[in-house]
């Protein structure tokens, strides 16, 4: 009997062993890509046609302080230190936005999409309320981000990255002061080295641009956004890439090209795609009045769409 | 389902076969999205019926093998705001080895300890991430079950069990989805649980009656909540209270033949329907060896 105990007993064990070690899954939360080469550099950069702006030089960016400058070794200095002391957080913050973040913008920009693409359910006497950008605590929260609203956002989002990223690279080639990594050979470049000149930070347009566009689209995402912003931000210059004056230079950028699209989509027409009831009952009665028939929403309570 | 089964305190002698055939009416018109009990007239109220049989294999006198294959079916009643159809299918297969360690004479009873190891996996390609209508969460399941009983010898007993499940990974048909944030994959981990349950129970007239009032409450350790009128999916944080009652009954003029049935009600939950279920089955036990069936080994 004791030795079938024993069998029992390893039965048990092995049987747990098995199943508890064979399973575990990678369940990625950003696509896994890494810092890459880019194939060609193009200094005209700078020359490409914004979409809302008017040229790579519409927003003034004064010129940065010369390398010689005390100033400028001070903010040398001041990259040494902070990558000199990075954290493992900090560490994983540099590997997670690349030199390309325009991607994990658009990745943030999906999540919330996916978060927030919720369709308004009825009210509890069969009415339905329509998500309101003045009170988005809701209930319903603003937005509903259905595939429009989630076109639109995307949009606006790529158009600022887009004008923001023309008008850095104007003032690059204009400036031309070389990245910190140029400067001093004890800076390592934590990504693929390259001859773009770091003032402004394209990284810091991309941050910027990003965040204030998302944060207009989603307002009650503001904190999450901001601090997405500042890890972003901070990852540039500890990525040995960028001094604290490339990026200030970048967040200008950032700010000016997100006013001119946010100005762009307040007046878009996109508040008017909504259908309150009425509206609602006014286009299915004049498309019965038209055709002869009009279409029936199936749910429970009935749905007002356009 | 409460025959002998994997998280009862009855073992059946070397040898004896015990087959249970039941059938499970369950129905919900509400549920909790998050800990917020509410109705939702797009799917309006689900039936969940399940056909289970179930087999219990006596090895040794303290050692009972299970294993039961349910096919369940889920449909909406009409009118429906969805316009859904339901699902059916052989859900998960499932077996079990459950071990009596202790069984010993204490006071004015017996006490008896056992353990439970199980294993259950998905047996058809069903959908899992069609809530409310899977069968299924549609991953594999590892559980280990403690159970101890203390029965008086005018038949009134005491059960109290604790049980950990292991879940694993289910493949939903989609390559990404939101989980308190971006997940690129169709796989969705599936929330590992703890399970309480409290047994009351008295056997009458020589042991051919057993009537039982029982509470379960089961616990996620992770997962997420269901979102603002959207559906449930599988990383869902689960949790709820149950309440229930079953009566089986032994024939003694058919030897081995018993009839069982229960009704139970989720009172109160996490992420999950607010279920009450109602079940009938028959068992039949008999002996693979001898020509003599063998008494129900209860205590």
């Amino acid at each position: 009997m004791k030795t079938m105990h024993n069998k029992i007993y390893f039965l048990l064990l092995a049987l747990v062993t098995i199943i508890l070690a064979s399973c575990e899954k990678d369940t990625p939360r950003y696509l896994p890509y890494e810092d890459y080469a880019y194939s060609e550099l193009n200094a005209d950069g700078g020359d490409w046609v914004p979409v809302l702006q008017e040229s790579g030089s519409a927003i003034e960016i004064s010129a940065p302080a010369s390398s010689d400058s005390q100033e400028y070794q001070n903010e040398l200095q001041e990259v040494k230190q902070a990558m000199g002391s990075m954290t493992s957080e900090q560490k994983k913050a540099i590997t997670y936005w690349t030199n390309n973040p325009a991607i994990r913008w658009n990745e943030v920009a999906l999540e919330l999409i996916a978060k927030y693409n919720l369709i308004p359910g009825p009210n509890a006497d069969g009415t339905y309320t329509l998500p309101n950008p003045s009170n988005p605590e809701g209930p319903p929260a603003f937005p509903f981000a259905h595939p429009p609203y989630a076109c639109r956002a995307l949009a606006y989002m790529s158009v600022a990255q887009f004008d923001g990223l023309i008008t850095a690279w104007h003032y690059k080639y204009e400036y031309n002061r070389a990245a910190p990594y140029k400067m001093d050979e004890t800076i390592d470049y934590a990504y693929q080295e390259n001859d773009i000149p770091s003032y402004p930070s394209d990284g810091a347009v991309i941050a910027r641009a990003s965040k204030n566009i998302l944060t207009a689209m989603f307002p009650l995402e503001a904190a999450y956004l901001q601090d997405l912003e500042e890890e972003h931000l901070e990852s540039l210059l500890l990525s040995g890439g960028n001094v604290m004056s490339d990026i200030n230079a970048g967040v200008e950028i950032g700010d000016a090209v997100s006013t001119t699209a946010l100005a762009r989509a307040a007046n878009d027409g996109m508040k008017n795609a909504q259908t309150p009831k009425a509206v609602s009952d006014s286009i299915k009665q004049a498309a019965f009045d038209r055709f002869g028939w009009a279409w029936d929403n199936l749910e429970i309570p009935e749905r007002p769409v356009g | 389902m409460e025959a002998q089964t994997p998280s009862d305190a009855l073992m059946m002698r070397s040898k004896n076969i015990c087959v249970l055939f039941s059938y499970d009416m369950g129905t919900f018109d509400r549920y909790w999205e998050g800990s917020l009990l509410r109705s939702n007239e797009t799917i309006a109220t689900v039936d969940r019926n399940t056909v289970l049989p179930m087999a219990a294999i006596g090895i040794l006198d303290n050692l009972n093998f299970y294993v039961s294959l349910p096919y369940v079916s889920t449909d909406s009643s009409e009118p429906n705001g969805g316009k859904f159809t339901g699902a059916r299918g052989f859900q998960d297969i499932g077996f079990a080895l459950k071990y009596r360690a202790i069984r010993t004479n204490l006071g004015k009873g017996t006490f008896t300890a056992l353990a439970t190891a199980g294993f259950s996996t998905p047996f058809t390609n069903y959908l899992s991430d069609y809530r409310p209508y899977s069968i299924g969460s549609g991953a594999p399941e590892f559980s280990l079950r403690a159970i101890s009983q203390y029965q008086w010898n005018n038949g009134f007993y005491v059960r109290g069990a604790l049980a950990h499940l292991w879940r694993g990974y289910t493949e939903a048909e989609r390559d990404y989805y939101y989980n308190n944030g971006s997940y690129y994959t169709a796989w969705m981990d599936v929330p590992n649980a703890w399970t309480y349950e409290g047994i009351i129970g008295k056997w009458f007239f020589d042991t051919s009656l057993k009537l039982e009032l029982s509470y379960m409450s089961l616990t996620s350790t992770s997962g997420d909540d269901i979102r603002a009128y959207n559906a449930a999916q599988p990383t869902n944080k689960v949790e709820f209270d149950r309440l229930g009652f079953s009566a089986q009954y032994f024939i003694k003029s058919i030897k081995g033949l018993g009839v069982v049935a229960y009704h139970n009600r989720v009172v109160d939950g996490r992420n999950t329907p607010k279920l009450s279920n109602t079940g009938f089955g028959i068992t039949y036990q008999f002996n693979v060896i001898k020509k003599q069936t063998d008494e129900n080994d209860a205590q």
